[in-house]
């Protein structure tokens, strides 16, 4: 559905800043009844790595990235309408990024593959306080919490949040996912129980498959 | 030599540089501009007073009071009309060199990054806002669908109390259903049967004698 060359006409769009016309493209893919997850991963993540590429090798300006970045968050929105109608199965998720970390929009996507298996999300958002973290905790009695980490040099954050949240819920299951992993061993997450390193939408959705019923008190 | 770079440097700046730069007669009338201010003014400006090219500008004693033959002039925040529509602020320096006057505005680059910054984090902050709303809008409405299955005129049998099922055959007994039966298949409630002070002395007068 989302042909090379329409990629193509929708990255130049969002590089020129023309909101409009990569709303026009987005608007016709879900008319077309695109799936989501190729909506975010094959237009919106694609394009935002694409750009991330070019501003790390001097091509466009931070400027141009900014608002490439801001234009993907409010496309996002044209998509709420689908995700918000499944039929629930009664659990709940948190979702957030960890203190410092600026990159929500893998999070949110997270938040909203969720959604669409049924699941109750709450997404936090970008730099999540733990105190804000465990308030919200707290008072939705999460099934499964998930955390988003982009930066590699953010893993102290994980760390003090996970070991925060442990405090409290000894079992609660987290799932920790996002670029940072890339660029981290992978047995970073092996020091903690209950931590499942989870890097994407099939792989969550595999999980969720499993998922019991408990709550990790 | 040095003649040469003076020249090369004015002609990068004149050329280049991100600032503005207005060159006014003693009247405040614009007699020459860089290419910067052509950019953000959308026009070379030639001919207008300079008061024209700001936005609101009120002064009791219009621009005079800020040319100064200081190089410390003090900076002003004055905003100008774009090409875009929007106003945008610079900070201006104010010249007097005698027959012709310099007028410099200049970004204030701390401002720009702070709100560049700002602006991230208040998107991030909206676009969030706006998924929790969607989410609640869909709840809501979910909410609503349930209430309104009870809205409208609902056929009743006026002795025994059924009613009758919407659009269907009045004349088939099983047409018309017990009311508790219709409204728990309507609405999300259930009953709970037990028998009313009046309706006891009717049904067992004996174990309630009137006093
Ligand atoms: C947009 C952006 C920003 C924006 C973010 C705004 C926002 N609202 O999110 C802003 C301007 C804030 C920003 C800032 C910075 N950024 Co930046 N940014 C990006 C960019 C271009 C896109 C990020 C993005 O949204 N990607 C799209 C999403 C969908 O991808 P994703 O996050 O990887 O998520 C996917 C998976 O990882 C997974 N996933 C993610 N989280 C989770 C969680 C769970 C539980 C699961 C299951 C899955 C999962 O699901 C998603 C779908 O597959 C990337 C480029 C890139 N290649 O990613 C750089 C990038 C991430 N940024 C980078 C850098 C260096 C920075 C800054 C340090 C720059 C600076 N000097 O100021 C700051 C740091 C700020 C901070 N403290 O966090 C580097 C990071 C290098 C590294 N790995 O360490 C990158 C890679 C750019 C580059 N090529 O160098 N950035």
């Amino acid at each position: 559905m989302i042909t090379e060359a329409l990629y193509q006409e929708y990255l130049s769009l969002l590089l020129e800043g023309n909101k409009a016309g990569c709303a026009r493209i987005v608007a016709k893919l879900i008319a077309d009844k695109i799936d989501l997850e190729t909506l975010y991963l094959a237009l919106f993540k694609r394009s935002l790595y694409e750009i991330g590429d070019m501003w790390a090798d001097n091509k466009v300006s931070v400027a141009t990235e900014h608002l490439g970045t801001a234009i993907t968050e409010g496309l996002m929105t044209q998509a709420y309408p689908l995700i918000f109608r499944q039929a629930h199965v009664g659990k709940k998720a948190v979702v957030a990024c960890v203190a410092n970390e600026y990159h929500q929009i893998g999070g949110k996507m997270v938040a909203d593959v969720l959604e669409l298996c049924g699941w109750d999300t709450y997404f936090l958002g970008a730099n999540v306080p733990d105190e804000g973290l465990m308030t919200m905790l707290q008072d939705k009695k999460p099934h499964l919490l998930c955390l988003s980490l982009s930066l590699s040099t953010n893993i102290g954050h994980l760390d003090q949040t996970i070991r925060h949240v442990r405090g409290q819920w000894a079992k609660l299951p987290i799932f920790v996912g996002g670029k940072a992993f890339d660029a981290l061993p992978a047995n970073v997450l092996d020091a903690y129980t209950h931590v499942k390193l989870v890097n994407s939408f099939p792989d969550l959705k595999a999980q969720l498959l499993h998922f019991g019923d408990h709550r990790g008190q | 030599m040095a003649s040469n770079v003076d020249a090369a440097l004015i002609e990068y700046l004149r050329l280049h540089a991100s600032f503005l730069f207005f060159l006014l007669d003693k009247n405040n009338n614009i007699i020459g501009t860089n290419q910067f201010t052509a950019k953000i003014i959308g026009k070379d400006g030639i001919g207008l007073s300079f008061e024209n090219v700001l936005v609101d500008f009120c002064h009791p004693h219009g621009l005079a009071g800020f040319f100064s033959r200081d190089k410390d002039a003090p900076l002003v925040p004055l905003s100008v009309n774009t090409a875009e529509g929007l106003p945008r602020t610079f900070y201006f320096m104010f010249f007097d060199l005698g027959d012709v006057r310099a007028v410099f505005g200049d970004m204030d680059y701390d401002e720009v990054d702070k709100l560049q910054r700002q602006f991230i984090l208040l998107n991030g902050e909206l676009v969030n806002t706006t998924r929790e709303l969607q989410k609640k809008n869909v709840e809501l409405e979910n909410a609503l669908g349930k209430v309104r299955t009870l809205e409208g005129i609902l056929p009743i049998c006026s002795k025994c109390k059924k009613i009758r099922i919407e659009g269907a055959d009045p004349r088939r007994q099983d047409n018309w259903l017990r009311m508790e039966k219709y409204i728990e298949g309507k609405t999300q409630a259930h009953f709970s049967h037990g028998v009313c002070p009046d309706c006891m002395d009717k049904l067992y007068p004996m174990m309630h004698p009137k006093p």
